[in-house]
């Protein structure tokens, strides 16, 4: 048997190879998932920090527990969480107010006790406190207060010096400085406790600033009975050898078991088992990723295999029959053949084990999170079982046809071919493909054969081409040949001859068509990650800022770039509720030159543009002026409360007229808006009766800071059902200077209150400075608002209408959470940050109706190159703003990089090589398990006058005629298969529906390029082996016995 | 030469067929290679068949060695009756009784063993049946090869390498020895080699020979010659002479000579004068 290996080496070489490369699939890929688990349970444990994953027990003081401790919240904690987690780590703290120096006001501090702190701290002075009301301070503010070691500060204890418990205790705690401290970097000590970084920072108490003061570090001690409201922390940090990828759920069940705590004042958090969700949804996707794509490079191994084999066993016809013939059964030649490839390919095995644990070993080692262990896990042994089988099996397939030939079928040099129609296999292949093809469409097809429907796909293809190969070669071969053309009709005959070739023509489009749907696959999903990532992130550079007033950041922003084509200012507006619509401002004209435009969709960011109209602002105390009224109008039951229509919403109508008669007909009020946002509204004439009059306005504005001119509003009395007239204002005046508002073009157009009413308000301009107001009101307020700001705000609305309202008109929070009616000038499926739950607004329309930011807001600066992160915070900074936070679109990415999803498409761009080189191999076993037949055939021909190099330019085109129509058929097998498929593949670890939206359209670009790549690298393959074939055309092949 | 005496001296097979047809079953159409085919071989002789190509003398020889079943007739190698053997009983009967020699003599042989190993490689389902065999080197001793038993195949020279495969068909001791043109493409030289050895074996083993050739002096070296013509015996030779063989149905194939003169659908008269038989054509000379 080794002999028989020994004499074609090369074959032999080649099978084992393949085998080898067989069992790198099998092998890899449990070795690659399990490695890929273990990378993100280690990054998401290991590399997180320990807060994140440790168990935390919080409890404060109260009556029934005034003495908690710490140490007495350890009974809290149930026995079997404490398995999983070490020692812990207690704090106790509270809130004071120091004076740091003498006519300065208190300024908040922190005071804080953890055993053991001094030894996670540097004294730069003094001695770690050991006794009650002992502190050490920061040794900064040591420096800037100049304080001393001794110093006393006497602080109220906070809650008693409130006088809200026992009035016998001493309200005052007198803290003695021992010594000055700087903090060890030591985040599994400190956890999320940060003592300094307050230092000199003003902090915002009330309407005043303070200085910030770092925190002061105690001894439990202290903390005695007297301070009421102080809060204990056991901080328990997980064990993190302990949590492994077999007993995820296990921990999970562990750290989410009840709490059973005696103390109710207790509470335990723990973010594990969201963090083992996280990872376990993770390894849900790899579970998908990994075998959808390894099914197919296994179902392409297998099928080249038996290809391979059927090669290597119609070699091995003659051995067979010289065995039958020498008295063996069919079974007994069978077996000689079985036992030599089988042993071949089985040698291939350790080899395969060997590559599959060197690559596992690569990625682990130079991608893959740090803390991986190697493992060798048992699905890996599986599937070299798998592999072994698999190899035998494919010699045993290919073996048995020869088992059932004749002895005088056997000593034929060609086999007997079966010639025309389509096979069982065939048939099966083509009736799979197309019942897969229909359930992915249909998005029916699960399991096992929804994953292998790319390949069977392909595998239909391959081998229908392959069938009408044979007759359009034949054809060829006969029309080239009746026109002369001998080197052509060679070649057609050739590929009408020899069953090798078409099996290359099926083994090429499987490959190909792999190649291209693997390449697609992570093309497609870089795609996603991209779109996702930019939406998440909104700019490659995202500076969270501590800034409230958009104005202030935007001048800041100014300073440094006056065209905003660097940063811009972005604020965003949270509500509450989790899946309310938040609103995101921006300034449109920076934006689109900074954002990004996640999934390619197009904002219509024109539609936002500011109206040019000039806000009106009312800096002064007084507005005068004349006016005159003509009115006529009836009264019955009162409808309630007037609405206003015709206003911008948040306005407030104000108090209508106590109700009874004599009231006034109409009252005509201002409306502005103040610099915190507040929509105000105030009296500016009163009329006192219906039909013609005029009179004088004087009327306090009572905006001490200023306010912005918002509009005119005409409430009729409460039992007013009608009125009709006109009102006429005119020389408006603010402290004696002219208010230019009496122009048509700078008002909002009327809007109803719904539509159907019969009210109306319309102004018309009879002469300068002078407003005619036609209104009719069935009893409701009219208005009209002032155009510097739209009556309706436009918006980019993406996701649904918020309740309550339609696209024309909804509600969203503004920047002060105050609501603004708006309406949906776009409705794109995603917009950057607020995803689909969100509306993008022009942030100067919102500067213009004023305020500050809400606590539920952010205001963040956008930056287009990350490099000028500094300059941005140095601009900020000079404008008092500090940067809270970063993100940047790069690790955005990088975070779906190397999600579950993401190190599971990387498997693609493994598939896609090793269909390759798989193709690539096969091609060069065909060559070498036939060359002694093509050369004897071509050499009889060369005998008989054709030349040489006719006959080796016949194989070559022989060869990549092959190659090419096999790359063709594979390419726009792939390209389906990309189209129907990719729905599969999980492109995300969040189960929930991906914002943006899924854009799993194939690539044009890489299906073209992977197919092209393919059929240059296999063609060239191709030619090699055809040459090295051609120079085997000798003509003492003819007479070659050996 | 010398015989090892632990194996048993088998006596030649004898070989006899009956009416035997064989019809090869081709795309659209039947061919019949042998025609109703009446050959007795007695054990121990040394009979070559001669013929035109497409005679059916390889069809006859692969149908004595059972390697493909009668479509009509019957076919006996010794006792064993081969139209009516199972799968498995052929086997036995191609792993014991019976050594072919494929033409080619590279055919015959396992390119990547040597001589020895071919002989050892033919020789184990003998072995697996219960046959006792020589061993290889005094098979390969018995046909003039022991100074080649262990060289690579592919260096040996065509003569060598036919007798390689005459060993190999030798290597279970069969009782019959069928050889497909075993001499074709040898020069003279290897030719009288593998025909020594042929005889050889004949004599010391007493194993029946029935070899396929072409060439007119191999057949002169045969005691008796059958010739076969469109599928049927068509003639014999024994020691030189020719003669006409009297089929099982009276009919009497003529040779090719006389054919030439009496063209399909001749009428003859048969006429006996005292031992002489004579046949005049119709309208021929008178008596």
């Amino acid at each position: 048997m080794w002999a028989a290996i020994r004499y074609r080496r090369a074959q032999a070489l080649v099978l084992v190879l393949l085998s080898a490369l067989i069992a790198t699939c099998a092998v890899f890929a449990p070795l690659y998932e399990r490695a890929l688990e273990q990378s993100l349970l280690r990054s998401a444990v290991d590399e997180a920090p320990v807060a994140d994953t440790a168990l935390i027990v919080r409890g404060g003081r109260s009556e029934a527990d005034p003495e908690m401790t710490p140490g007495s919240l350890k009974g809290s904690v149930p026995g079997g969480l404490l398995r999983i987690y070490g020692p812990p780590i207690e704090e106790m703290t509270d809130q004071i107010n120091v004076v740091p120096r003498d006519g300065l006001k208190p300024s908040p501090v922190r005071l804080v006790a953890r055993p053991d702190a001094c030894e996670h701290l540097t004294l730069t002075t003094g001695t770690c406190p050991r006794d009650a009301g002992q502190v050490l301070v920061a040794a900064k503010d040591m420096a800037a207060w100049k304080w001393k070691v001794g110093q006393k500060f006497e602080v109220g204890i906070p809650g008693i010096s409130e006088g809200k418990f026992d009035a016998s205790m001493n309200p005052f705690q007198v803290l003695t400085v021992t010594g000055a401290y700087t903090v060890n970097p030591d985040p599994d000590y400190w956890l999320r406790t940060q003592l300094d970084g307050k230092s000199g920072i003003p902090i915002t108490v009330g309407l005043e600033q303070v200085p910030g003061v770092d925190d002061f570090v105690t001894p439990v001690d202290t903390f005695d009975v007297r301070w009421v409201q102080a809060a204990s922390r056991l901080t328990y940090p997980l064990r993190t050898d302990l949590i492994s990828v077999d007993n995820l759920d296990d921990m999970a069940a562990i750290a989410q078991s009840p709490p059973g705590y005696s103390q109710p004042s207790a509470v335990i958090e723990s973010q594990l088992p969201r963090t083992i969700a996280a990872v376990k949804g993770g390894q849900d996707k790899l579970r998908v990723i990994v075998p959808l794509l390894m099914a197919q490079l296994a179902l392409l191994a297998a099928a080249i295999l038996i290809l391979v084999a059927q090669a290597a066993v119609e070699q091995r016809r003659p051995e067979s029959a010289l065995a039958r013939l020498r008295g063996r059964s069919r079974e007994g030649a069978g077996r000689l053949v079985m036992g030599e490839l089988g042993l071949t390919v089985l040698l291939g095995l350790p080899l395969g084990v060997a590559l599959a644990i060197g690559l596992s070993e690569v990625v682990r080692r130079s991608l893959l999170a740090g803390g991986v262990p190697f493992e060798f896990p048992w699905l890996a042994v599986v599937g070299l079982v798998v592999a072994a089988l698999v190899c035998l099996l494919a010699i045993g397939v290919a073996v048995r046809p020869l088992q059932r030939q004749s002895i005088s079928a056997l000593l034929r040099r060609v086999a007997p071919q079966r010639r025309g129609g389509l096979g069982v296999v065939d048939i099966l292949a083509v009736a799979l493909a197309i019942f897969g093809l229909i359930g992915l469409a249909t998005g029916t097809l699960k399991g096992p054969l929804a994953l292998l429907t790319p390949t069977l796909i392909a595998l239909a293809g391959g081998l229908l081409a392959s069938r009408v190969a044979v007759p359009v070669a034949r054809a060829v071969g006969r029309t080239q040949l009746g026109r002369g053309k001998v080197g052509p009709a060679l070649t057609a005959y050739g590929l009408e001859r020899r069953p090798a070739l078409r099996k290359v023509v099926t083994v090429v489009s499987i490959a190909v068509a792999l190649t291209v749907f693997a390449t697609n696959a992570l093309v497609v999903a870089n795609r996603n990650w991209e779109a996702r990532a930019q939406l998440e992130v909104g700019a490659p550079l995202v500076l969270d800022t501590d800034g409230t007033n958009p104005k202030v950041l935007t001048q800041a922003l100014r300073a440094y770039d006056p065209d905003g084509a660097k940063a811009t200012p972005v604020a965003v507006i949270r509500q509450a509720a989790a899946d309310s619509t938040s609103t995101m401002a921006v300034i449109r004209t920076q934006f689109e030159k900074v954002a990004y435009t996640p999934g390619g969709q197009e904002l219509r960011l024109d539609s936002l543009q500011v109206p040019d109209v000039r806000t009106v602002n009312l800096q002064g105390t007084t507005l005068t002026g004349r006016i005159a009224w003509n009115l006529a109008g009836g009264q019955g039951a009162g409808d309630g409360p007037a609405q206003v229509p015709g206003l911008p919403p948040g306005s407030s109508p104000g108090t209508p007229p106590a109700a009874g008669a004599g009231a006034a007909p109409i009252r005509v009020r201002i409306s502005v808006t103040s610099p915190k946002g507040e929509r105000l509204t105030r009296d500016l004439f009163t009329v006192p009766d219906l039909g013609t009059g005029s009179a004088k306005i004087n009327a306090k504005v009572l905006c001490p800071d200023g306010c912005r001119f918002d509009g005119l509003l005409f409430t009729p009395d409460q039992f007013t059902t009608k009125l009709s007239g006109s009102v006429t204002i005119s020389g408006l005046a603010l402290d004696g200077q002219r208010l230019d508002v009496a122009d048509v073009n700078r008002w909002n157009p009327f809007v109803p209150v719904a539509s159907g009413t019969t009210d109306s308000l319309k102004l018309t301009v009879p002469k300068a400075d002078t407003m005619q107001f036609d209104l009719v009101s069935s009893g409701v307020t009219v208005g009209l608002s002032y155009a510097d700001v739209p009556a309706v705000v436009p918006g980019l609305l993406a996701g649904r209408v918020p309740a309550g309202g339609t696209a024309e008109s909804f509600q969203v929070a503004g920047l002060n959470g105050v609501p603004i009616q708006v309406r949906a000038a776009q409705r794109p499926d995603a917009l950057p940050v607020v995803g689909d739950r969100g509306v993008m607004v022009d942030m100067g329309t919102l500067e213009r109706l004023g305020g500050t930011l809400s606590t539920s807001g952010k205001l963040s600066v956008w930056v287009k190159d990350p490099a000028r992160a500094g300059e941005v915070r140095a601009a900020l900074a000079k404008g008092g703003i500090s940067v809270v936070d970063t993100r940047t679109y790069a690790e955005a990415k990088d975070r779906l990089d190397t999600s579950g999803s993401g190190w599971g498409m990387r498997l693609a761009a493994f598939t896609g090589v090793m269909a390759l080189l798989l193709a690539a191999l096969v091609v060069v076993v065909m060559t070498v398990t036939g060359w002694r037949t093509v050369a004897r055939d071509l050499a009889a021909l060369h005998m008989a006058g054709v030349g040489l190099g006719t006959l080796r330019r016949a194989i070559i085109r022989e060869q990549v005629i092959v190659v090419v129509v096999g790359a063709v058929v594979g390419a726009v097998c792939g390209a389906v298969a990309a189209q129907v498929a990719m729905p599969l593949l999980p492109l995300f670890d969040d189960p929930a529906t991906p914002v943006p939206a899924l854009q799993i359209q194939p690539s044009i670009l890489a299906v073209v390029g992977a197919a092209l790549a393919s059929v240059v690298v296999l063609v060239a393959v191709a030619v090699l082996c055809a040459m090295a074939s051609g120079r085997r055309i000798a003509l003492r092949r003819v007479r070659e016995a050996l | 030469m010398s015989v090892d005496l632990a194996v048993p001296v088998t006596t030649g097979l004898g070989v006899r067929t009956r009416g035997l047809v064989h019809i090869y079953r081709a795309e659209g159409h039947d061919v019949a290679a042998l025609s109703g085919v009446d050959l007795t071989v007695a054990p121990g002789e040394i009979v070559g068949l001669l013929g035109p190509s497409g005679a059916g003398k390889s069809t006859l020889l692969t149908l004595f060695g059972g390697l493909m079943r009668p479509s009509a007739g019957r076919v006996t190698v010794g006792d064993h009756e081969l139209s009516t053997m199972t799968e498995a009983e052929l086997d036995r009967f191609r792993a014991a009784d019976v050594g072919l020699i494929l033409q080619g003599a590279a055919r015959n042989l396992l390119p990547y063993l040597t001589a020895r190993q071919n002989v050892e490689f033919a020789q184990r389902s003998a072995r697996k049946a219960g046959r006792s065999v020589p061993g290889p080197g005094e098979v390969l001793e018995l046909v003039g090869l022991s100074d080649s038993v262990s060289a690579p195949l592919d260096s040996l020279p065509p003569g060598k390498l036919q007798l390689a495969a005459l060993a190999v068909a030798l290597a279970s001791r069969p009782g019959l020895l069928l050889g497909d043109e075993p001499t074709s493409q040898l020069h003279h030289t290897s030719r009288d080699v593998v025909l020594d050895a042929l005889h050889r074996v004949n004599e010391e083993w007493g194993t029946t020979i029935v070899v396929v050739t072409h060439d007119p002096e191999v057949a002169a070296r045969l005691p008796r010659t059958v010739t076969i013509r469109d599928g049927r015996v068509g003639g014999e030779g024994r020691q030189g002479e020719e003669y006409a063989v009297v089929s099982a149905d009276g009919s009497l194939p003529l040779p090719a000579v006389v054919v030439e003169d009496l063209p399909p659908g001749s009428l003859v008269r048969v006429h006996r004068v005292d031992d002489v038989w004579t046949i005049i054509p119709q309208g021929g000379g008178q008596e």
